[in-house]
This record gives structure tokens, sequence and C-alpha cells, in this order.
């Protein structure tokens, strides 16, 4: 039955959940399910939150799939917005609040298991994109890390592709700037 | 040449990118697999009719009408010029046959006197002399 949807685009599973159909939603749940827990993870830093949140976006798909207009945007597109948007209320509501003046600090060097994970190829990476302007490390993250088309990309930062395309480039040379000192470390894991 | 070996290459950084992706989106098989199953569990916790029937209702609402009825596009058509003028002819001849038919009523002063019907009584009632008795 899983194969039948197989062929079908995601604006096609979203027309017929919305006459119910529970295998087209798990269609759209085992195809982009794992994808957008791991852009909210990066957009919270909480795994437990991210997978609360693709849970909402996913209950929402659900019960509102009108609310997605396949004539406005692309499926990933738009439950990109949902997911992300999500997040960032959440983040916003859960601010604390300022602590008062002379409160001790925490302690915020890191603790073991985050020296361990940034240490890899991967917390190399992140720490690089994380010292990288906003538009480029976006771009290289939708485009490396979610896995969308360049056009997806460019719409979801609302660029046109050329535009898109061209910031791609720079963040690319970026990127590969960032990590020269690096590479020993980086490419270790692949020798 | 030794500057070379030192630059990252496209190819050494689409495995970065490769690699990174593999990690942050398998996580843990175990705890992808359950997430999943969680998530192709909704339909099941949340029947969807709910949504339906308020999908119907909002369909068939007063202010969706109405916003439907009064859309630009919709208005301004060809259909929705001739409708109006249409509607505005009913009127108008509905108009006109009711005033033709107030008109061939009798016009006495009691048809406009609302408070006629209130004080009824004898005629007689009003003459001091009884004039109008006949006796």
């Amino acid at each position: 039955m899983r194969d039948s949807h197989i062929e079908v685009s995601d604006e096609q599973l979203v027309a017929l959940v919305c006459e119910g159909d529970r295998q087209a939603f798990a269609g759209l749940v085992e195809r982009h399910g794992l994808r957008f827990r791991a852009i909210a993870m990066r957009t919270c830093g909480d795994l437990a939150l991210a997978e609360e949140m693709v849970q909402e976006a996913f209950l929402k798909l659900w019960t509102r799939p009108a609310s997605f207009n396949a004539s406005k945007a692309r499926f990933t597109t738009w439950f990109h917005r949902v997911v992300v948007n999500r997040c960032l209320d959440e983040i916003r509501r859960k601010k604390p609040d300022a602590l008062p003046e002379g409160f001790d600090a925490a302690d915020d060097r890191p603790d073991a298991q985050a020296a361990l994970e940034a240490s890899g190829t991967t917390g190399i990476l992140m720490a690089a994109l994380a010292r990288m302007p906003d538009r480029h490390s976006q771009a290289l993250s939708l485009s490396y890390l979610d896995g969308y088309s360049n056009q997806e990309a460019a719409d979801i930062m609302a660029l046109n592709i050329k535009a898109f395309e061209s910031l791609l480039m720079r963040a690319r040379a970026k990127m590969r700037e960032e990590l020269k000192t690096e590479k020993a470390d980086l490419l270790s894991a692949f020798v | 040449m030794a500057e070379d070996r030192k630059q990252i290459t496209d190819t050494d950084l689409d495995m970065v990118f490769a690699k990174a992706r593999r990690e942050t989106q398998g996580q843990g098989e175990a705890d992808s697999q359950a997430f999943l199953n969680s998530l192709a569990g909704i339909p099941d916790r949340h029947p969807q009719q709910r949504a339906q029937a308020s999908a119907v209702s909002d369909g068939w609402s007063l202010s969706g009408l109405i916003d439907a009825w009064f859309e630009p596009s919709r208005l301004l058509s060809a259909r929705g010029l001739i409708s109006q003028g249409a509607f505005a002819a009913v009127l108008l001849v509905s108009g006109i046959v009711t005033g033709l038919e107030m008109a061939e009523e009798p016009q006495v002063f009691d048809d406009f006197d609302i408070s006629a019907g209130l004080f009824g009584g004898e005629e007689e009632t009003f003459y001091l002399s009884g004039g109008t008795d006949g006796a």
C-alpha cells in the first residue's frame, strides 16, 4: 500500500489526506518526518521539544489539511514554515525572565557530552555554521542538511533562484575558508 | 602546492555535509523509528471527522457566503452584472405591481386613519341634540 504513494507528489498526498486517507498521511510522515525533526532540532536545540513541535505540525496537517493551499506554495516550503514558526513561538514563550542583578551566573563551559559531540565532524561543521553570517548558514543548511532543492530553498528564503544560487556559492566559499584550519580533524573520519 | 593541500575541496565539503546530514537526521535508528511510528499514529488518536465537519461548516458560513458574493472578480464579471441587472428588474417589476394593486383600492379617510377602529361607538354619541337619531 505504501508503495502506491512513491510516485505521488507531496501535494497530491495532502489532497488525499483532505479526504481522510491515512496511508497518504503515513506516506508524508515517512518522507518528511525525520527531515523536519532535524530542522526543528537545529531551530530549538532540544530534541524533545523538536519532536513535540513536529508532532504538533503533523497533527495540524491531519486535522486541518485544508490550511495548505497548493496553488500558493509547495508542501515542503509551507510545512518548513509551519515547523520553524512553531519552534520560534515556543522558544519565545519559554524565554526565561531576566535574573536579578548579582545572581550567580551558571557555568556555561561545555560539558563532557557537548565537548565530545563538538569534536566530531558534525560538531566542527555545526560550529563553523554558527560562526557564519545567518544568510550563508541558512542557505547551506537548507541545501545540504535539510535536502531541499535549490528552488525549494529559494522559496523558503524568499529569493529568486539565481539570487539563491549566488548566495549558496558565496556561502560554500566562506565555509571552505572557515574549515581550512580544521581540515585534518574534519577529514579524519573519512580516512 | 602545500597551500593547495590545506584547502578544503568541494568534494570534501560535500562529504562532510552528507555525514552531518546522516547523523542529524538519523539520531539513533531506534528513536527515529519510534518517532515516525508516533507520527503515523496521529490519525488513530485524532479522528479527522471533526475537522471535516468544521471545514464543511466553514464552507457554508454566512461570512463565507457574503465574501463570495462581494468578491470583486465575481461581482464585476459578465455573469455577476447580468444577475445584478436581473435582480434589479425583478425588484422594479414587483414594486410596480404592488403599486398598481394599491391604486385599485378605494381611498377613503379611514384607510389612512389608523386609529379609526380604536374609538368605535355610536354616531349619536357625538351629537348633543340627538339630531341624527331621526326619531
